[in-house]
């Protein structure tokens, strides 16, 4: 971020000033730009006008000399001589020469005027009727002809001579400029001419010739020329004759019979020539400049005049004014570019330095570096105090942080030395199982260097299958938050650097720090805990065992003596004896109770769970301990609301302890002679069964610790009264593990009440859906001739909600039975193509349908008896017509029931093919063998189906049969296991299993045995063994 | 169905060997033959020709499920009833016994005047799981 912020300065800075002064002299430079283009280009047009009326005015003087000349000849002597002669009959009157002579003189005064003026063709004199008097001429060779007398013609048709004997005398006569004819034919090469005359007049002002010169406008029009850079300069004649242009064809066009016209040709030009005497300017597009200079020659006739044009392409004026303007912008850039950089240079080490310095320092501070300092001598104005001060905060913060990290360090230190030096070892793993930190006791506990595993999954440090688990377990934990272990406590197994593994506790908790979520994981070796907790254990058990040994011998001879077996006792020695047998009796109570509290405390204390009848168990209870009351003068009556069956799920023997317990105490603690009561009740969903005494009540001190371990209301009465004090405590225990409470409760005087609880026992919905379901499928085939009977029963079996199919005599019924899968079977006796118990055994001789439910459907005259005591045939049940609904439908579902339990599905795990082959010849006829050799294959088939009990091999190709053992508790998978291996099997693991058969000590028939006990006593009550 | 007359027992714990011979010749009205250990069972099954064996668990020389698995490998022995009479009598330590073939387990201390009955009534429920 901090980065950023010190690009974005620099450059938006750097950006601002270019932008700001190229748009300034982008502005300035721009309308300069402009302002002096559009000076220069009018300069440049003044100029070219100035130009053209220059050239104008040359070809006005030339004209004025022309006419000069003209006037000088006109008054040459032979001029008026000529008149006067002519009027005197051929002799002039003033010297008497004739005409002749004065023509001579004349010829020879213009012959002279040709040969010294080049420019001039022609000069005439010609009398007002138009008769040529004199007239010379200079040919196309340059030779200069005097005309003779037979070569002058009568000119009084041509315009100039009608027009210039008209005129007073002093004007002058223009002619339009044509081109010079010889004999009536254009001259080639073209001449053009104008002609300029002037009248003579006589002494009284009479016309009587003119003169007149013919002039080459080659000359005249020198100056008006176009060049090779485009520049076009032409002159034409008011009526838009070109009368001088580049291109000769084009001039003269109309007298050589060509149409080509000024006004044609440019008009837009042409429109504007027709207002203005001059003209000079930019045409739209700004391609050239057109300018023209009207000339009036005629000085007296102002219709007539030349226009002399010009058209300048725009480039050739002003491509030196845009040179001259790139330049300029040219430097202009230069000096943006170097004000720029001269004011970035300014902005930047004055401004943008300091600036940046600060910034980059300030995100050092923001990164702990507190060791920078700045040169404040370096920069000037405020920024001078702001280095000093960021210096000092540098410097403070500096200081703090060294005594804060001295104190940390040191913090540090006492931490990581208490880390170092706990007993416990201390991981820490990050989100994904790495492992952060491992102390020293760790690196003890489980044999690897620090090094060795910081940066690794900490499942390094786990056996299978935690192993494996344990990034599924971390991943799941992340996703869902779901705690297993996390603040919980637990026994795990860890794996040492030498592969050697130990029982641990593992404690781990969730760190989060700066959003980083760690864990932290507290991890004791309790191998040596184990060993002692083991040795305790069996040092109580041997110790008990150990008791028990003499107590034998004592308590026996005891009870043979008191039995009568050595004779008749004196009554002295009888009493002691009994004194003697009721304390040795206590002794076992003793050890025995101590063991339970043993088994307790270790979470060992076992139960086989049986549904059953709670009263039997009551009475059993009551019973055995009636002789105990009698001994102390107490009686036991028992009061039960209910005759029915009250089923709850208990074991018995651990039921019953809790009654004699609490029967012993409430005897212990009545008065003679007095009535303990036992009642059953039923509260909600629980059994309440109160044992109450008449006795003086629980001493109140004593009430709040009566659950306790050796408690007893007071130590006097413990002798005098017997027990351990240790009863209430295992009774509390037993209850609770049959989800049941236990109190009590005192009325002075009126005796004490103990009242536990236990659950009723109630099917779990999902048996019952699953019931339903397999209802559903099921497929019941009516056997039946009487179709009315048929279609009643079909109508029953639908109802209850199976399926059905008919067969009407004893052939469809074959066929049916033969293609269809049959739930169970109705079977009508007579049936029509044979009799129904010929088809009964038929059935059951077949292996398949040995085992179909066959529910008999007869008429009441049939002799059930001789059908029953046939051999070999296993009926569901014997129905009477008229049928009964509920009668049929509940024998359905026996038959279906029992068609479900036929055969159990045992699993069995082994890769010996041996073992395979006696096992499955051993158990196929009675139980579904599914075999498999691998662990995988097994945890699969566990998955998919069902099973009654697993065979399990432990030493199998892909591992231990034991890691099986472990997903079943994992899963709770109820299913009962038994171990049929070559190996001795550890204690441990035989508690977890419920059989363990070794493979060289176990024959046919106890493998057999064991299987059916094993399945029985899951599928029925267990049968007492001992 | 067969009446129980010979039992062969082995303790080694005199003073228990002798309450239970009380109990079970006196009161029972048994034929006991008394072994201190296992190996002496073992070598008096022939002559004494058991019905039923009663062994103590924890004896020196051999133990009694060590000496019942001894005698069971005799052909004729094969399928000879055997009660276990121990004060190791925790449920694990029953169930161990049970597997190794035991038809029941007798807890220590027992009651002299009720042994015989009991050992009878296992006897008895014995015999008719074989008659069925």
């Amino acid at each position: 971020m901090l980065g950023k912020y010190k690009l974005g300065l620099r450059f938006k800075v750097a950006f601002a000033l270019s932008a700001l002064l190229f748009l300034s002299l982008f502005t300035t430079g721009y309308t300069s730009y402009q302002q002096s283009k559009q000076i220069a280009e009018n300069k440049a047009i003044e100029l070219q006008q100035s130009q053209l009326k220059l050239l104008k005015i040359k070809i006005k003087s030339a004209l004025n000399e022309h006419q000069n000349i003209l006037m000088s000849l006109r008054d040459t002597p032979p001029i008026q001589a000529i008149i006067d002669a002519i009027k005197n009959n051929g002799i002039d009157s003033e010297s008497n020469e004739s005409l002749n002579v004065w023509q001579q003189r004349l010829n020879t005064i213009f012959y002279s005027f040709l040969n010294n003026h080049s420019q001039y063709l022609q000069v005439r004199y010609i009398k007002s009727n138009g008769e040529e008097l004199v007239r010379v001429e200079r040919k196309a060779n340059n030779h200069i002809n005097i005309a003779s007398q037979s070569e002058l013609q009568n000119k009084s048709a041509e315009k100039y001579v009608m027009e210039t004997t008209k005129m007073r005398p002093g004007q002058v006569y223009y002619s339009d400029v044509n081109l010079n004819k010889e004999y009536g034919k254009i001259q080639t090469p073209h001449v053009p001419v104008l002609r300029i005359a002037t009248p003579v007049h006589n002494a009284l002002g009479e016309v009587k010739a003119l003169v007149i010169i013919n002039l080459s406008t080659d000359v005249l029009f020198s100056n008006v020329v176009s060049t090779d850079h485009g520049i076009r300069s032409y002159i034409v004649d008011q009526s838009g004759n070109y009368i001088k242009h580049k291109d000769k064809s084009k001039s003269f066009a109309k007298e050589q019979g060509l149409d080509y016209n000024f006004y044609d040709i440019e008009p837009q030009w042409a429109e504007r020539t027709k207002n203005n005497e001059e003209l000079m300017q930019l045409n739209e597009n700004s391609t050239e400049i057109f300018g023209f200079q009207k000339i009036f020659f005629a000085p007296h006739d102002h219709k007539r005049y030349w226009l002399l044009a010009i058209h300048i392409p725009e480039e050739i004026v002003f491509s030196e004014i845009k040179q001259a303007l790139d330049r300029m912008i040219v430097i202009h850039i230069l000096i943006a570019i170097l004000s720029v950089m001269l004011i970035f240079w300014f902005v930047s080490k004055r401004i943008l330095y300091p600036i940046l310095t600060l910034a980059s320092s300030a995100k050092k501070l923001h990164h702990g570096d507190l060791s920078i300092r700045l040169d404040p001598k370096s920069v000037k104005d405020e920024f001078r105090l702001l280095y000093y001060l960021m210096n000092n905060f540098a410097e403070s913060q500096q200081n703090s942080t060294l005594k804060l990290e001295q104190k940390i360090a040191a913090q540090n230190k006492r931490l990581s030395a208490v880390i170092d030096n706990v007993v416990d070892a201390i991981i820490t793993i990050d989100a994904y199982g790495k492992i952060e930190s491992f102390n020293r006791a760790a690196t003890t506990i489980f044999g690897y260097s620090e090094d060795e595993v910081i940066g690794k999954n900490v499942k390094m440090l786990m056996p299978d299958p935690y192993q494996k688990e344990h990034d599924g377990y971390l991943a799941h934990h992340n996703k869902t938050g779901e705690k297993k272990i996390i603040g919980i406590g637990r026994e795990v197994t860890g794996k040492r650097k030498n592969n050697s593994t130990f029982p641990m506790e593992l404690a781990v908790s969730e760190v989060s720090l700066d959003d980083t979520k760690y864990f932290v994981g507290i991890v004791r070796d309790i191998t040596e805990r184990k060993r002692i907790e083991l040795m305790q254990k069996e040092f109580i058990s041997t110790v008990s065992h150990e008791l028990r040994t003499p107590l034998t011998s004592i308590s026996g001879s005891l009870g043979l003596m008191l039995g009568g077996v050595t004779g008749e006792l004196p009554e002295k020695a009888k009493e002691l004896l009994v004194i003697a047998n009721n304390n040795s009796e206590s002794l076992i109570h003793l050890i025995n109770d101590i063991l339970d509290i043993e088994k307790m405390s270790a979470g060992k204390m076992s139960f086989d769970l049986n549904v059953t009848d709670i009263t039997p168990v009551i009475l059993n209870a009551i019973e055995a301990n009636k002789g105990y009351g009698e001994k102390l003068n107490v009686s036991f009556t028992f009061s039960s609301t209910h005759t029915a069956p009250l089923m709850v799920n208990i074991d018995e023997k651990r039921i019953e302890q809790v009654m004699s317990n609490l029967l012993s105490n409430a005897a212990k603690y009545s008065p003679t002679h007095e009535v303990v009561t036992i009642t059953l009740e039923v509260l909600a969903d629980e059994v309440h069964i109160s044992v109450h005494d008449q006795g003086k009540g629980i001493p109140k001190p004593f009430r709040a610790h009566i659950f306790d371990k050796f408690s007893q209301a007071d130590s006097s009465d413990t002798r005098q009264k017997g027990g351990t004090g240790l009863g209430l405590h295992i009774t509390k225990a037993i209850v609770k593990e049959h989800n049941g409470r236990i109190d009590f409760s005192c009325d002075k005087g009126n005796g004490t009440t103990f009242r536990f609880t236990l659950p009723l026992y109630t099917e779990t919905p999902l048996v019952t859906d699953n019931n339903e379901k397999t209802n559903q499928k099921a497929l019941i085939l009516i056997i039946e001739d009487n179709i009315d009977i048929a279609r009643l029963l079909s109508m029953m079996i639908k109802n209850a909600g199976y399926n059905c199919h008919h067969a009407y005599d004893y052939q469809q019924a074959k066929d049916l039975i033969a293609t269809n899968q049959y739930d169970a079977v109705t079977l009508d006796l007579i049936i029509p193509g044979g009799d129904g118990l010929t088809l009964l055994k038929e059935l059951r001789s077949k292996e398949e349908t040995r085992k179909l439910p066959v529910i008999v459907v007869a008429s009441p005259n049939e002799d059930s008896d001789k059908v029953k005591a046939s051999d070999s045939i296993e009926l569901v049940d014997w129905l009477e017509k008229p049928i009964q609904p509920e009668q049929l439908v509940k024998s359905i579902r026996t038959s279906l029931a029992t068609k479900k339990q036929q055969k159990h599905h045992i699993l069995h795990v082994e890769d010996d093919s041996d073992i395979i082959t006696i096992v499955s010849s051993l158990l196929s006829n009675n139980y579904h063998i599914k075999q498999v050799s691998t662990l995988t294959e097994a945890k699969q088939l566990i998955a998919q189906e069902q099973f009654d009990l697993i065979l399990l091999d432990i030493g199998l190709p892909d591992g231990s049969g034991l890691d099986l053992l472990h997903q079943l508790n994992d899963n709770d998978k109820n299913i009962p296991v038994v171990i049929f291996s070559a190996h001795d099997i550890p204690v441990n693991i035989a508690r977890q299993v419920i059989a363990t058969l070794t493979k060289s000590q176990t024959d046919n028939n106890k493998l057999i045995e064991k299987i059916h006990a094993v399945i029985h006593r899951k599928h029925e009550k267990p049968e007492k063994l001992n | 169905m067969q009446k129980l007359i010979r039992i062969l027992y082995a303790e080694d714990q005199v003073d228990i060997q002798q309450v239970a011979t009380l109990a079970l010749e006196t009161v029972g009205g048994l034929t006991l033959k008394t072994c201190n250990t296992g190996l002496e069972a073992v070598d008096a099954i022939h002559p004494f020709e058991p019905q039923l064996l009663l062994f103590d668990v924890m004896m020196p020389d051999m133990d009694g499920p060590t000496a019942l698995a001894k005698i069971r490998e005799i052909d004729q022995y094969k399928n000879i009833p055997a009660i276990f009479m121990t004060a190791k009598v925790q449920s694990n330590e029953i169930q161990n016994y049970l597997d190794m073939g035991a038809l029941a387990v007798i807890a220590k201390p027992f009651d002299p005047m009720t042994l015989a009955s009991q050992i009878k009534e296992i006897w008895q429920r014995n015999q008719q799981s074989y008659d069925t």
